[in-house]
């Protein structure tokens, strides 16, 4: 495939023809609706005035959508539920982006440092990360949120460990791709160090590919941190999350179903665009070259 | 090892390659690949040595290993009479700079996001050479001596270049460390035919004007007349023959020159070798390695291996029938 793009990169050259960067439809929606959705719980509380996520009103509990004032309905305690599902997508984005932001550093580094050197070295942290990756990841990640508590801050070391093992192994297979090339061992001739090749040549060449791979594991964390407070092992309450909403509802289902489905809405159109957004681009830069 | 090419000359050679072997071990096969053996010549200051073979007799593996990427299994490869094989680490980095490549393919021997200017930079700044005025400086010049045109391509990356031109710039890469020897990997194999003779041109001017050694290697004989005035023919990893350029062409001594040289045709078609295919190097012939191709191959070939001899001024030749009188 590596051919291929470069083949046409060459062809292009000759023909003065840059690839068109412009956004197509495949990446314009899921994005545009991503934006919105980020939007709206980050910068949505402060421009329209809502009640807090927190504000408890014994007197409304579980009304249903289009109430006056609760656009969305109440929970069981008369909470407003736009407004929790607001500040729980906040949480929701904040342990998605920061765990997979933790996850793509560490898996990223060991895979590059462990496909560059080869050797025992790459034998080493390969083992020890085939172990890691053995275990179901929802049942590691559980273990790991147990072991430390529930927090946010938590949930997201607890995300971070078990995805380093598949950053890991992208960024290794990447390098390896690239280790055969003679532009290394141009590098290494010229008398590059190490680290001059490994974060000057290797990692601009496999940036694009861990960061479409990172794009699309970001719904992962969030659905696993969904998981993890639906089990009362994610966010603590009363701090609000999509996963420990939908949690909270799941006594009232036959009553009033909004308390859950709400925040499932909001997570079903969040993860959707995600990975649409991930294929999309991954369609697009297939081969990793053209970044 | 007794076939070190010697030379009348008294001055030390720039590089001296010792009975240098490479041996591989492949997964799946229980003798070792032996890509190259028992390999010794020597290049002088300012001189080209072309070295010759068809695809896998070895040539590249020896040119690798020259550069220890990897390391020969056995042998001595004196850079100024020092040895290359036994240095590690800085010393080696620090060695190895007098020698550098020009590789067959351009663009794979160019970091596709990086941009014309920055890829003949780099050699100037991981060795911390000059202040950064002087090395944009250096680049530019750099960039003229290969004929290009700085303001034009400085910004351009590897694919928006031809493959002339990107040849040109691993050319000026491989410049600007001064090196004192530049092994020319295939250089020219992967151009088009036109390109190739402006980019020989190229490499002959550089050389009248910086006093480069060359170590010229290629599968095609046409090529390299016109650029060595060494020319060392390899078959199955071993040197076959080795002299000065003009004697090689005019009186080709070894049977695979002379079939590499197209003499083939003016032998009795039923003198002509059946078998055309290479042996495989995980088990090559006994004695001398060409003999199942070769028309002349007699009982002695197969029992002793040729050594490296001399026919004449400046011409050795691993045959023990060789085509010319001794």
């Amino acid at each position: 495939m590596a051919d291929a793009v470069a083949l046409e990169g060459r062809s292009a050259g000759l023909l003065r023809i840059r690839r068109p960067r412009h956004l197509t439809w495949a990446l314009w929606i899921p994005g545009g609706v991503l934006i919105l959705l980020v939007g709206a719980c980050f910068i949505g509380p402060q421009i329209v005035h809502i009640p807090g996520p927190n504000v408890v009103n014994l007197s409304l509990p579980h009304v249903g959508l289009g109430t006056p004032g609760h656009l969305l309905g109440t929970d069981e305690l008369g909470r407003d539920l736009l407004s929790r599902s607001l500040y729980g997508g906040q949480t929701s984005f904040e342990v998605g982006l920061a765990s997979v932001a933790i996850g793509l550093a560490i898996g990223g580094l060991l895979g590059l440092v462990s496909g560059f050197m080869g050797g025992w070295v790459d034998s080493v942290i390969m083992r020890v990360l085939d172990i890691l990756l053995a275990f179901p990841s929802l049942i590691l990640a559980l273990t790991v949120a147990t072991y430390l508590g529930p927090s946010e801050r938590n949930v997201i070391f607890a995300i971070a460990f078990f995805t380093v093992p598949s950053y890991a192994r992208v960024a290794r297979s990447g390098t390896l791709q690239f280790k055969e090339r003679e532009f290394l061992l141009a590098g290494e001739l010229s008398g590059a160090g190490r680290t001059h090749q490994i974060f000057r040549h290797v990692l601009p060449n496999i940036w694009g590919r861990l960061m479409t791979y990172g794009l699309l594991t970001i719904g992962v964390a969030m659905i696993v941190e969904a998981s993890l407070s639906f089990l009362g092992l994610g966010i603590r309450p009363p701090q609000a999350s999509w996963g420990a909403m939908i949690a909270e509802g799941k006594g009232y289902l036959t009553i009033a179903p909004q308390i859950s489905l709400v925040p499932g809405a909001f997570l079903f159109v969040a993860i959707t665009s995600l990975n649409m957004l991930g294929d999309g681009i991954r369609a697009r830069y297939s081969g990793g070259e053209a970044w | 090892m007794s076939a070190v090419a010697q030379r009348p000359e008294v001055a030390a050679p720039l590089l001296e390659l010792r009975g240098v072997s490479k041996e591989f071990h492949v997964p799946g096969h229980r003798t070792p690949l032996s890509a190259v053996s028992d390999v010794s010549f020597s290049v002088h200051d300012g001189e080209t040595l072309g070295l010759v073979g068809e695809s896998g007799c070895g040539k590249s593996t020896t040119a690798r290993v020259i550069i220890q990427a990897p390391k020969p299994t056995r042998g001595q490869i004196l850079l100024r009479g020092v040895d290359l094989a036994s240095l590690r680490g800085s010393a080696l980095r620090r060695a190895r700079r007098q020698v550098q490549m020009v590789f067959q393919d351009p663009y794979s021997s160019l970091d596709p996001r990086w941009k014309v200017r920055d890829l003949v930079a780099e050699p100037l700044r991981v060795n911390r050479i000059g202040t950064r005025a002087e090395q944009v400086k250096r680049v530019d010049e750099l960039l003229h001596l290969v004929g290009l045109n700085p303001k034009q391509y400085g910004d351009r990356r590897p694919r928006n270049l031809s493959g002339g031109q990107a040849q040109r710039v691993g050319i000026a890469r491989a410049l600007a460390l001064s090196p004192s020897l530049v092994i020319c990997d295939e250089a020219v194999s992967s151009l088009d035919v036109s390109i190739r003779a402006q980019i020989l041109n190229l490499l002959e001017d550089l050389r009248t004007e910086l006093g480069l050694t060359y170590l010229f290697i290629a599968h095609d004989l046409t090529v390299v007349k016109h650029v060595s005035d060494w020319v060392g023919v390899m078959y199955l990893g071993r040197l076959s023959e080795y002299g000065r350029s003009e004697a090689i062409y005019r009186s080709p001594a070894h049977p695979y020159t002379a079939s590499l040289l197209a003499a083939v045709s003016e032998m009795p078609e039923a003198d002509r070798p059946e078998v055309d295919e290479i042996p495989s190097p995980f088990n090559p012939p006994s004695g001398c390695r060409y003999r199942t191709r070769c028309p002349y191959a007699q009982a002695k070939c197969a029992e002793e291996v040729p050594e490296l001899r001399e026919v004449a001024e400046n011409h050795r030749v691993a045959c023990h029938f060789p085509l010319i009188a001794h």
